[in-house]
């Protein structure tokens, strides 16, 4: 037979017992656990009133001659050895062929969100989740019950919750001993009426104004995902999609606070509303709602300061953002231009091009960025036309950088986007060529092998005699060699835009990692480790502190997140980040440029519901 | 010697060392069974199709480097190559049927013409070394892949041979100066390497001297050609090349012949006869 005993370390003193030879513990009994709860020196009479299974367990006496009165009543009696800082089990006072493992813990506190779990905390969403199953299979078949008494673990929810409420009973056995001790006093907070109406009008008040700006966020959020005309502003725009994001996090974070104070705000329907996942258990909803709540709004104000100070830098050197800006124009147009003449008529280093289809291709991209240059100069005289029209962009400007830096750097890149919309066109078209072109050999290589390929069956053939046509055969071949000599200047075209095209993904991608940066980066959780790392937690481990005859001492403490387990998932994000997927098979194929998707990685990173258009009643239903 | 005969299984226990040949090893041993015996004459003849087809292949090469030096028209020799090929097709085939060459032909003459500005543009800007480098590897090529079609039975299947040589036609055609001779020189020489040896499969089924007829007025035409366009010393070359090809390297194939050592025996491992699938 094995018992545990788990003990508080506050109050544990041996000296303590030089002035009282003799100390009670009280606490439960689970099973063949012993959770102590206190030391005390005097017994309460009703211990059973805060808990009506709190009960006397034992004493922890000086040494052996000193007898218990009743001792019959109890069932551990615990000593100090010479030598040994832990106390043990006097085993001849208790029954014999007995070993005993006592646990030292440092009492949590419960309501500074400190508790032991054996569940770690998960804080981001990520793909990579802590594999805990096999432990439980592990334990579970280890487990051997007896009628007599049943073996309880750690693991057993019952044992670890005593453990976590442990400093709030012994905070109550406190007030009731010091009601036994001096005169009986109760603190009584008296609350004016008053005073109590005007809270519940401001409540009311706010739980109004939550609820009409959280309809007014779903309106837009669904407006941003909405299909305008086949084109989701979402899909195309970076301060969209920042606004939406943004929306969403404003949005959840009244239901987030909330469950912050009580875990089991959302009911399990109004989850599934929301298709929302709830990975964690017990105080860990708590705490990781605290945790995200917290990190979304340091985030926030963090994104807004740095949108300030953008701005401030911009006021005070306006004429060199605008002539980054100009620069950015002279390449996206002239020395593009001239790139394009050099490639369609003057052999590109030296590669012997088609010098008739490269001047007409030539042409052709040259009129159409030249028209769209002067769509775009229009838009600008338009712009200087229209003293009201500056004066509203700067504000709308000046808006935007205080609602945060991320929303200034998500506007440049919609800016650029749009100045180099010729540039992503360009791309399209001499993909599509390249692509038919490619495409269009690959089957005429067929026919110039004398093969076919069998559509019906999906496989290829050789030409049988009677679909043997010599003049057939001759306009393959015919097509074949025209566009494998045409395929060089076709290809050096599809090069030159592929190039432009992944340069310019490239500096979207550089801006959005920044973005994702501001967005994503666990700052607080990272602040809460130096500041307190019992409060993520990230399971529990025992250190063996020896033992002595049948006792041996174990000491339970919090496992920290690492700083891998709360990076990595940011990372996994910040990588993923416009990267392209295929991407030399894609270039060789014809294809376009694959920008890898991770939208819905971010919500769930951020642990945001997936539905919001019940946002507004779910939270109508907490009231 | 033991009484016991000696018997090839490994697996028994036998009173006979371990090197032991037994004389009756190498009974079955067969030596070149497959090998036929070949006759001279019918080696010329074959050899006179893979000559037949390099003169074709000649003609066409010396007939661009005449018109590139222009020393004629590109015109003469299509009108010529058209006269006796439509000639032949008329002799060849019976009245009824002799509508579908026609429309092909013409189907063939339309394409090229609506193509013939594209492809003079096709290889301008590269250089003329390459254009020689390329002739050459494919000429080989079209000459290697040419279905000489020994056997007369079996169907006329050209598809790689025909599409190098076209695609080596184009690659020269692009060279030329205008639109209208890239055109003549491409019907020129679609005739003489595409149709010419059609014509020829389907004479030689019918009338075999008049393949002969036909190698000797081929070898005469390039002969004189040859003559106008690179002179005596290449004529004699010439010659000599076909000399060898016609005389000298059928022997030289039964020469070889003498090297053949094919063995079979009963210990060849036995290869399972797969059903072919195509």
């Amino acid at each position: 037979m094995h018992t545990y005993i788990y003990l508080p370390t506050t109050g544990l003193l041996r000296k303590r017992l030089d002035i009282e030879p003799v100390l009670t513990l009280v606490g439960y009994c689970v099973g063949n656990t012993y959770i102590v709860v206190d030391y005390l020196s005097h017994i309460p009479v009703d211990v059973a009133e805060i808990d009506p299974e709190l009960r006397t367990l034992g004493y922890l006496i000086k040494d052996r001659n000193i007898s218990v009165t009743e001792e019959n009543a109890s069932d551990i009696i615990l000593r100090y050895v010479n030598g040994y800082k832990y106390p043990i089990v006097d085993s001849k006072l208790s029954l014999s062929n007995h070993s005993f493992t006592v646990i030292i813990f440092s009492p949590p506190k419960l309501q500074n969100l400190e508790y032991f779990t054996i569940n770690p905390i998960l804080l981001q969403g990520a793909e990579v989740e802590p594999q805990i199953d096999f432990l439980y299979k592990s334990i579970a078949r280890h487990r051997r019950y007896s009628e007599i008494n049943p073996v309880v673990y750690l693991s057993d929810l019952s044992v670890l919750e005593r453990i976590n409420h442990c400093q709030e009973t012994r905070t109550e056995l406190g007030c009731i001993l010091s009601n036994l001790n001096s005169s009986p006093f109760r603190k009584l907070l008296i609350f004016p009426s008053f005073f109590k109406a005007f809270l519940f009008l401001l409540m009311s008040i706010a739980q109004w104004l939550i609820t009409r700006a959280l309809s007014l966020f779903v309106t837009i959020v669904a407006l941003l995902n909405s299909e305008i005309y086949g084109v989701v502003p979402v899909e195309i725009s970076s301060l969209c999609r920042q606004l939406n994001l943004r929306l969403k996090q404003l949005s959840f974070l009244p239901i987030q606070f909330l469950c912050y104070y009580k875990g089991d705000v959302l009911s399990s329907q109004s989850r599934h509303l929301l298709l929302l996942s709830f990975p964690n258990e017990n105080h860990n909803i708590k705490n990781s709602n605290y945790i995200n709540f917290y990190n979304t709004l340091w985030l926030m104000l963090n994104d807004m300061i740095l949108g300030g100070l953008f701005y401030s830098i911009w006021k005070d050197n306006e004429e060199f953002f605008a002539s980054q800006i100009q620069s950015f124009n002279s390449i996206a147009f002239g020395e593009l231009n001239i790139l394009i003449s050099w490639v369609g008529s003057n052999h590109p280093a030296g590669f012997k091009l088609n010098d008739d289809l490269g001047r007409f291709m030539e042409a052709m991209l040259l009129w159409t960025s030249l028209s769209w240059q002067l769509m775009t100069e229009i838009c600008w005289q338009i712009y200087g036309a229209f003293p009201l029209l500056q004066s509203l962009s700067g504000h709308s400007f000046s808006f935007l950088c205080f609602w945060g830096f991320s929303f200034a750097l998500a506007f440049f890149i919609d800016y650029m986007k749009f100045v180099s919309l010729h540039i992503s066109f360009f791309n399209l078209s001499t993909c599509k060529i390249y692509h038919q072109q490619v495409e269009m050999l690959k089957s005429l290589m067929q026919l110039f092998r004398g093969k076919k390929y069998n559509v019906l069956r999906s496989r290829i053939d050789s030409i049988e005699e009677d679909d043997y046509r010599i003049d057939q055969l001759l306009l393959g071949t015919f097509c074949f060699i025209i566009l494998i000599y045409l395929l060089p200047t076709t290809f050096a075209f599809y090069f030159l835009f592929y190039a432009a095209c992944v340069a310019l993904l490239t500096l979207t991608k550089l801006g959005e990692k920044v973005i994702a940066i501001i967005n994503f980066f666990p700052i607080f959780i990272l602040t809460l480790k130096l500041k307190n790392s019992r409060r993520l937690q990230g399971g529990i481990y025992f250190q063996s502190k020896g033992s002595y005859k049948e006792t041996n001492w174990l000491v339970m403490r919090n496992r920290a997140l690492t700083l891998e387990n709360i990076l990595s998932p940011f990372f996994i994000i910040f990588r993923k980040q416009g990267r392209i997927n295929r991407g030399f098979f894609n270039f060789i194929a014809g294809k376009r440029v694959e920008v890898e998707e991770c939208t819905q990685e971010k919500f769930k990173y951020l642990m945001l519901p997936d539905d919001y258009s019940h946002l507004t009643e779910v939270w109508q239903s907490i009231q | 010697m033991s009484t016991v005969r000696w018997k090839k299984l490994l697996y028994l226990r036998q009173p006979y060392p371990d090197n032991y040949t037994d004389t009756s090893f190498l009974d079955q041993l067969r030596r070149n069974t497959t090998v036929a015996k070949y006759s001279y004459l019918k080696l010329v003849h074959d050899f006179t199709l893979v000559a037949f087809y390099g003169l074709l292949l000649l003609l066409v090469n010396v007939n661009f480097s005449a018109i590139y030096m222009k020393l004629w028209s590109a015109h003469v020799p299509t009108c010529l190559s058209s006269f006796i090929t439509t000639l032949l097709v008329c002799l060849d085939s019976p009245y009824n049927t002799r509508k579908r060459p026609f429309m092909l032909y013409m189907l063939i003459c339309m394409l090229l013409l609506v193509f013939s500005p594209v492809l003079r543009s096709l290889t301008q800007s590269t250089s003329l070394d390459s254009i020689w480098a390329l002739l050459l590897i494919l000429t080989c090529l079209t000459a290697a892949f040419h279905d000489y079609t020994l056997d007369l039975d079996a169907t006329y299947r050209n598809i790689m041979s025909t599409n190098m040589s076209f695609a080596n036609l184009i690659v020269l055609a692009s060279r030329l100066p205008s639109s209208m001779s890239v055109f003549s020189f491409l019907v020129f020489s679609i005739e003489v390497t595409v149709f010419i040896p059609l014509i020829d499969f389907h004479l030689r089924k019918r009338l075999h001297s008049a393949h002969f007829v036909a190698l000797v007025m081929v070898f005469c035409t390039v002969a004189w050609v040859i003559y106008r366009v690179h002179g005596l010393l290449f004529l004699g070359l010439y010659a000599a090349g076909i000399f060898l090809i016609l005389v000298c390297l059928p022997m030289y194939f039964i020469f070889l012949q003498r090297y053949k050592n094919e063995l079979q025996g009963p210990w060849d491992t036995a290869k399972p006869v797969l059903k072919s699938i195509s």
